[in-house]
């Protein structure tokens, strides 16, 4: 590839390409076993997925490049996947095929291929093409593009020992020549106008394969070109920007067509060709419905689809959160009584009793905060793989994007919006199921005004003290305000931030297959353990802060007045005066409701002195309360800065600490307008 | 000859001749990069008349279904066809 030979590290790399839906995670997990990692790439949500293969005594570094139909400039997917192959020269890509689709899966393969690519084919499915009477020559197919094809079966581990081997073969041999399409005479005489301003610059000609990057300059690459004008200071590259110009417009003027449009057509036509030298169908077998059909029929049906996802969605929710509850507690519990244990053990030991708290509350209450998550997170995971895997999770979108799509989302944005009624920590890592960058972050974003569990406790508290004949209503009009809130704030946010980049709705509906037991563990294990590792630290930081702030200084009552975070309540208090609650008390209850919302309640219990089981007790008797000043608080509750875990997996999920601050700054300032106009308006009204 | 159409209005069940693809790059790319290119056919599995469409995409081999928006699906200009017998998806 060009002049520069990258010098060979000690650790060949291996990368893995191919559309979605083709069994590349499961080729990934036969080759890295257990030792894969998972990252992002940087600057950018995708998620980046790396492992170790070993083979013969030898290590190798396998990295599965992001799924994508294509490599141009349209999605991150794509361009990550291209400047990967492009500027860090994997040794081989093995480029994973779906054998039951190949026209469509050759694309990829010839974009790889023309880009100069050391590539091995891994014809995956094979056992669904035979099933569908599909006869493919893998040697022809071989032949004609010039590199291994192997068959394989990735979810029985066929074809993978062969697989292996051939990539490790390929590594040694030299590097191919890039693969040449004919063209037609008009486009190829214009690439070789382009090819020869190219090869005189060598900065342009060391860093792109000439022949690629003048067909990305016809074809009007927006990457490309403001790569190549980024490097203006080369009177050359200038040139060649001017003649890709005039290049275009020559033919789009002789050919009446765009020459994208031009040269995606004859690439094609080569695919077409290939396919009809290679593959061999029986006549006569393909019957007009295949069993896909017969489900889709059923599971995409006009009336029954959405009835028949909503039972679905309510399966995932309650199984996830019924099953969670009881594990989650156990650990909480078990870590409680470890608190106790060494506190009790420390305080014997003669230790200070600041540093027994803190060895109670700070260090085993934070672990245990983290730990809580583990169960629901698991468990999520391992319905959304299910549901994934076993291709009904497509078919929810496409029955969903009727109804998100009039408020602006993506139909694969229903299910990180209604798990946020559980838990907004696994809600947004949901999110990952969304292709589209800014589907995500939107959703990523107002998934915190979804009424999680934990902030139930507090509505119910103040709701059945204030609101004793009208509970039901209060706790409903709060979840409901969220979800109006939400459908506000993604609007608002795609208009603002995500603008242009509203996704067209296109998507595959790949076969229904059954899920494996072995890719459905990896990637619930995936998930846990990130959140542990990611999200975990920032979690017990937090928690250790806020025990800091309430037991000191040394020798206060836990959260009171006096203490530093008693103090701090006390600075913040004169900011929600307007909303009604302007009492220390309140404000205190409000940061420690940043460790989890649930925290609310025990925190006024303590505050007001008479402990959690007697919080509403308190709440009446200080006389700091009516009910409209309670319903505001409840809205600032639901609305305000989402929990510390919340924050630390928004962090992870949009690799971002701009848009972290962002939705705590957000929330924080949407939750204090929300409750002061609820509160004047109220008392404008005539309500107290 | 039939009368070309957005594909918003074809008809299920039968086959349609993708003609013309109006909208920026970016929706046309995206469409031939899953293979929705000029002169392909395609058989229309399902269309409810809200909501987004199914189409199987035929390349002479193998099927493959895609869910179209109904907004992308109005950009797609196409010519109906009586679908071919034996196979949902043959290419002309």
């Amino acid at each position: 590839m060009g002049a520069t030979v990258k010098s060979r590290p000690e650790i060949q790399t291996i990368a893995l390409a191919g559309n979605l839906n083709v069994g590349k995670t499961c080729i990934f997990n036969a080759l890295t076993g257990a030792r894969q990692y998972v990252g992002n790439w940087p600057g950018v949500t995708v998620e980046k997925k790396e492992g170790r293969l070993i083979h013969e005594g030898r290590t190798y570094h396998v990295i599965d490049l992001p799924g994508t139909y294509s490599l141009s400039a349209y999605s991150e997917d794509e361009v990550i996947a291209r400047n990967y192959i492009l500027f860090d020269k994997p040794h081989v890509v093995i480029n994973v095929v779906d054998a039951t689709n190949l026209e469509r899966n050759l694309y990829l393969t010839t974009l790889l291929l023309e880009m100069g690519a050391n590539v091995v084919m891994a014809l995956n499915m094979m056992d669904e093409a035979q099933q569908r009477n599909i006869e493919i020559d893998p040697n022809r197919l071989s032949q004609l593009l010039g590199i291994p094809v192997v068959p394989t079966v990735a979810t029985r581990n066929q074809g993978i020992k062969e697989l292996i081997a051939r990539a490790v073969e390929r590594m040694a041999a030299p590097s191919p020549a890039p693969l040449k399409i004919d063209y037609g005479k008009d486009i190829e005489g214009e690439i070789e106008k382009l090819q020869e301003l190219i090869e005189k610059t060598p900065v342009i000609k060391d860093r792109y394969p000439s022949r690629w990057l003048a067909l990305k300059l016809l074809e009007g690459d927006r990457r490309v070109i403001e790569e190549i004008k980024e490097i203006k200071w080369d009177k050359n590259a200038e040139k060649i920007l001017i003649q890709a110009e005039e290049s275009r417009r020559y033919l789009s003027e002789l050919l009446g067509d765009d020459p994208e449009t031009l040269i995606v057509d004859r690439r094609y036509g080569f695919i077409a060709g290939l396919v009809r030298e290679a593959v061999k169908k029986k006549p006569g077998v393909e019957k007009r419905l295949t069993l896909s059909d017969k489900i889709d029929a059923i599971v995409t049906h006009r009336y029954l689809g959405l009835p028949i996802f909503l039972v679905a969605m309510w399966a995932v929710f309650e199984l996830t959160f019924r099953l969670a509850e009881p594990l989650s507690e156990w650990l909480e519990e078990a870590f409680g009584w470890l608190g106790e244990a060494s506190a009790g053990w420390l305080a014997s030991m003669g230790a200070p009793e600041i540093l027994a708290s803190f060895v109670k509350d700070g260090l085993f209450g934070g672990v245990g905060a983290v730990l809580v998550f583990i169960p629901p997170i698991f468990l999520l995971f391992f319905f959304i793989s299910l549901l994934e895997d076993s291709g009904y999770m497509a078919r929810g979108a496409y029955v969903m994007d009727r109804i998100m799509h009039s408020f602006g989302l993506h139909g694969k944005s229903f299910i990180p919006m209604l798990l946020g009624f559980g838990c907004n920590v696994p809600a947004i890592m949901a999110t990952r199921t969304l292709e589209n960058r800014s589907d995500r972050m939107i959703t990523i974003l107002i998934n915190p005004l979804m009424s999680c569990m934990a902030r139930l406790p507090v509505y119910l508290l103040f709701a059945m003290t204030f609101f004793p004949e009208h509970t039901g209503i209060v706790v409903f009009s709060l979840y409901l305000l969220g979800i109006l809130l939400a459908i506000l704030m993604g609007r608002l946010f795609r208009a603002l931030f995500f603008k242009g980049e509203v996704a067209p709705f296109v998507m595959e509906l790949p076969p229904y297959r059954m899920p494996t037991a072995k890719s459905v563990l990896i990637h619930m294990w995936d998930r846990g353990s990130a959140f542990i590792r990611k999200a975990g630290t920032i979690i017990l930081a937090v928690v250790i802060l806020v025990w800091a702030l309430a037991n000191l200084p040394v020798g206060v009552e836990y959260a009171s007045e006096e203490s530093w975070l008693g103090q701090l309540g006390s600075v913040f208090a004169p900011l929600f005066q307007p909303a009604g609650f302007g009492h220390w008390q309140a404000a205190v209850a409000l940061i420690t409701g940043i460790l989890a919302k649930e925290a609310v309640v025990g925190t006024l219990g303590a505050v007001y002195g008479v402990g959690e089981e007697k919080a509403h007790v308190g709440i009446l008797e200080s006389g700091h309360w009516t009910p409209l000043s309670a319903y505001a608080f409840l809205v600032m509750t639901l609305i305000y800065i989402p929990c510390v875990a919340t924050i630390a997996v928004i962090r992870r999920e949009t690799n971002s600490w701009k848009w972290t601050a962002f939705a705590v700054a957000y929330t924080l300032v949407l939750g204090w307008i929300t409750a002061v106009l609820i509160y004047q308006v109220g008392r404008l009204l005539g309500f107290s | 000859m039939a009368a070309v159409v957005p594909l918003e209005f074809a008809r299920p069940g039968k086959d349609v001749i993708i003609k013309e693809v109006a909208g920026g790059m970016g929706i046309r790319r995206r469409l031939t990069d899953l293979g929705l290119v000029k002169g392909a056919r395609a058989h229309v599995v399902r269309n409810d008349g809200f909501g987004p469409l199914i189409l199987a995409l035929g390349d002479g081999v193998s099927c493959c279904r895609l869910a179209i928006g109904r907004g992308m699906a109005h950009k797609i200009m196409v010519e109906e066809r009586e679908p071919v017998d034996g196979s949902l998806c043959s290419s002309e």
